[in-house]
């Protein structure tokens, strides 16, 4: 009975050590990786980092998203900032938005800084979120650009 | 009898043919991190690492979902090892279920592992043979 629990015991604490399955959680800075060879058929919520490498039918919502070269997004995109190196069909909306070379995007690009690099694919329009926010008759979501409007206001 | 659980694991992973996971660096390793919801499917031929939450069904060649992961759905794998929580059925060759798994839901099996302490609920038949690529009822 005694030594049955001890081995018991024994066993239970060498357990962690023996699954060679490292424990210990990870910081959440760390961005999730869909890899270059997943295929993702539904949506994506982050409230942190994602990195896109594979394939993703589906809408994407994250603070921050990086679509990898050779990665294939069919799908709208929000996020905080979107980085573009791969292909994307669908909207993308994000305050901060960079398209490298190597992109090919189709579809609209709603911003409020966009940075492109020569030889990038655009086929689609590009909007400022603000003209978008005026446009659908609703307040801006951010408050940043109120005051600079309040001073061509009173200046004009 | 007693049963040394880290050496029937390095059994059945040998008898697997790999050496466990594959390196995090290699391009078909996915990571959903906790801060992650995935409603949809997922298909892969390598390996997924899941802390976040899954709802819908994993295809891939390896899946360890950690003690924070949830999956709603059916997991299809080589290889399973459950350290958190899995609400469906499980079909893998080979099975790893850890001492703080939850899993409501069938586990079809070749080799099963359950560390002391694991929540199950549901069948855990063996199969003789189990694909992947083959979903069957």
């Amino acid at each position: 009975m005694f030594s049955q629990n001890t081995k018991q015991t024994g066993t239970q604490s060498q357990t962690p050590a023996a699954s060679g399955a490292p424990a210990p959680k990870r910081a959440s800075t760390e961005p999730s990786i869909i890899s270059a060879d997943l295929r993702v058929v539904g949506d994506l919520h982050c409230s942190g980092e994602l990195q896109i490498k594979g394939n993703v039918e589906g809408d994407i919502k994250s603070r921050s998203v990086t679509i990898g070269e050779g990665a294939h997004v069919q799908g709208s995109v929000m996020a905080d900032t979107v980085h573009i190196s791969g292909s994307i069909k669908g909207q993308v909306e994000a305050p901060a938005v960079t398209v490298a070379r190597s992109a090919r995007v189709q579809g609209d690009i709603v911003h409020q800084t966009l940075a492109v690099e020569a030889g990038a694919f655009l086929d689609g329009s590009c909007r400022h979120l603000d003209s978008k926010a005026a446009a659908s008759g609703t307040s801006a979501p951010k408050a940043a650009p109120a005051p600079e409007d309040k001073k061509l206001a009173t200046g004009a | 009898m007693f049963l040394n659980i880290g050496a029937v694991r390095d059994q059945v992973a040998g008898r697997a043919g790999t050496s466990i996971w594959p390196d995090s660096a290699d391009d078909t390793y996915t990571i959903i991190h906790d801060d992650l919801v995935i409603v949809g499917d997922l298909s892969t031929d390598g390996h997924i690492e899941v802390s976040g939450r899954i709802e819908g069904t994993t295809n891939s060649r390896s899946v360890l979902v950690r003690e924070d992961g949830w999956i709603e759905g059916e997991i299809l794998a080589d290889i399973a090892e459950i350290r958190g929580t899995v609400v469906g059925a499980v079909r893998a060759t080979t099975v790893i279920i850890g001492s703080n798994a939850r899993v409501h839901g069938s586990i079809f099996h070749n080799a099963l592992t359950i560390e002391p302490g694991a929540q199950l609920e549901g069948r855990r038949p063996w199969r003789p043979h189990i694909d992947r690529n083959q979903k069957t009822a």
